[in-house]
This record gives C-alpha cells, structure tokens and sequence, in this order.
C-alpha cells in the first residue's frame, strides 16, 4: 500500500529542519565576515603601479608597433592579461593599444561593491596626445596546498 | 514492502546529508578564517606582490612578517611552508594553516629567489622575509 498516513510525518520537518541549517551556517559565516572584514582591496594600489610601471615603458617603446610585447619592459603578459587592464588611446586618430579585461574600462565608473579599479592620465609623446588607463581587478586565490 | 523502519531510515540519511551539505562547507569557511588568518594571508600575499612589482632587478628585499608568521607558526606550519614564490606563474604563494593557502600574481616579470625567514635582533622578535628579485632567468 503505497502513501500511508503515517508516513508523511518523517517529512514534516524537512523544510523546517534544512531552514535551520542554512540559518545557522549563514549567520556564523556573516559574523565572521563582518567581525573580520571582506578582506584587503589592493585593486587600486596595484592600478597605480601598473600605470607607473605602463607609462615608462610607454615612453621607452612604440606600443603600435606589431613586434611589442610587455616582456621588452620586463612586464609579464600572461599576468596583464588575467584580472588586469592596460588600454592605450592615441587621442589624435583614435588608434588603440589594449591587453588585458577591456570591459575594466567601463566596469571601473560603476557603483558596485566588486568592481575593479583603475588609473588614467594623458601622455604626450611625440607631439601626441595618448590616454594611458590601467586596471586591476585581481584578488588573491585560495588554494589547498 | 515499505516497513515503518525502512521509511525512517530513509529520511534520517536524508537528513544527516542535508546536515552535512551545509555543515561541511561551513567548518572549512570557519577554519580558514579562524584567528583571522585567511586575512592575514591575504594581506601579506597583495604586500608582497606590491613590493616585487616596484622591484629593480639585483635587488633584496627584508619585510617585516612577524604578524603573520605568529600565526602560521601557532597553526603548525613549517618556516620553510610559509612563503613559496612560483616563478613560472608568477605567484607568492602564502601559508599560515594547515589545511589551505592564499596567491596572489604580481606583473613585474622577474623571478625571486633565495627566500627566507629571519630572525632579526632588537628589543623585541621580529621575524622579516628576505628574498632577492633577479632578471627572469627563462
């Protein structure tokens, strides 16, 4: 006989019981949050050495030239390319030099709590105007070793 | 034939799973954050890397890690454990638990070796991590 009566009263509390739980777990793991912070913002720190590091090799080299690569500054590129942004704009013809997350360049005026940063200024080089903008969106990663 | 202990059987393994799906993710969040430790890793990884990328070739760096160091040595991890530098990914790797770590990535391309921790002498302990930033020798 399938669905007796009283077997229906082993589920009663299942919804209760899984509310607790997640209840419980959420307000420890919050209390631990708040009482310890949601960690070190290093973005725009590191948006700002970037852009030092980024402005003198600009200076040094022709990012338009297709032979360039970050390497002849002693910049790595696969680390400029994961959770980092360096956008060059040549502000007189609207050529551009970009490696890197490009939606930073929008992502960095939003009014949100995980937003990466950035850093801008114009360059002149060679009688041209450039806008140089670096980001960062990086954060340190957990791992199990 | 569904007997009345069958049935309860059932539903207390159910529930001992549900338990544990929330239970188990919940002491891994808690231990790693016990002391404040997942912070301090977090800290002394973005510090580090801030340090490396203004970094000349040729150059040695000392700072200053007693905090962080008390906190690994009371959870049990070796000097040698604390901080690793992966060069090939670019990464200071930091440890002050047992059961997990923090990385974080810096940009200068330069590789970092003869890392260690030491003891300097003063009016009080301070542990400093010297290392020395080089030309990236791949």
């Amino acid at each position: 006989m399938m669905n007796r009566k009283g077997d229906s009263g082993d589920w009663v509390n299942f919804g209760g019981f899984f509310l607790i739980c997640l209840v419980l777990g959420g307000g420890i793991a919050l209390g631990i949050v708040i009482f310890f912070g949601e960690g070190y913002n290093f973005k725009q720190a590191e948006s700002e050495i970037l852009f030092d590091s980024v402005r003198d090799c600009f200076l040094e080299r022709d990012f338009f030239d297709e032979a360039f690569n970050f390497s002849m500054c002693g910049i790595d590129e696969g680390v400029l390319r994961k959770d980092r942004l360096v956008l060059v704009s040549n502000l007189e013809n609207g050529e551009e030099y970009s490696i890197g997350v490009r939606s930073y360049e929008v992502e960095c005026d939003l009014n949100i709590e995980e937003r990466p940063y950035c850093s801008s200024e114009e360059v002149v080089k060679g009688g041209e105007r450039f806008l140089i903008i670096t980001g960062s969106g990086a954060d340190s990663r957990r791992i199990l070793r | 034939m569904n007997r009345k202990g069958e049935s309860n059987l059932e539903s207390n393994v159910i529930y001992m799973v549900l338990f544990l799906l929330v239970a188990v993710p919940l002491l891994v969040f808690v231990s790693a954050n016990n002391g404040g430790t997942a912070f301090w890793e977090d800290f002394y990884s973005k510090e580090i890397s801030r340090a490396i990328n203004v970094a000349e070739p040729g150059s040695k760096i000392c700072l200053d890690v007693t905090k962080g160091s008390a906190e690994g040595f009371d959870n049990d991890v070796s000097e040698s454990e604390m901080f690793r530098f992966d060069n090939v990914n670019n990464e200071i790797i930091v440890k002050f638990r047992q059961n997990g770590a923090t990385a974080y990535s810096y940009f200068n391309g330069v590789d970092i070796v003869d890392w260690e921790i030491i003891q300097a002498v003063g009016g009080r302990e301070i542990n400093q991590l010297c290392f020395r930033v080089v030309e990236r020798q791949r």
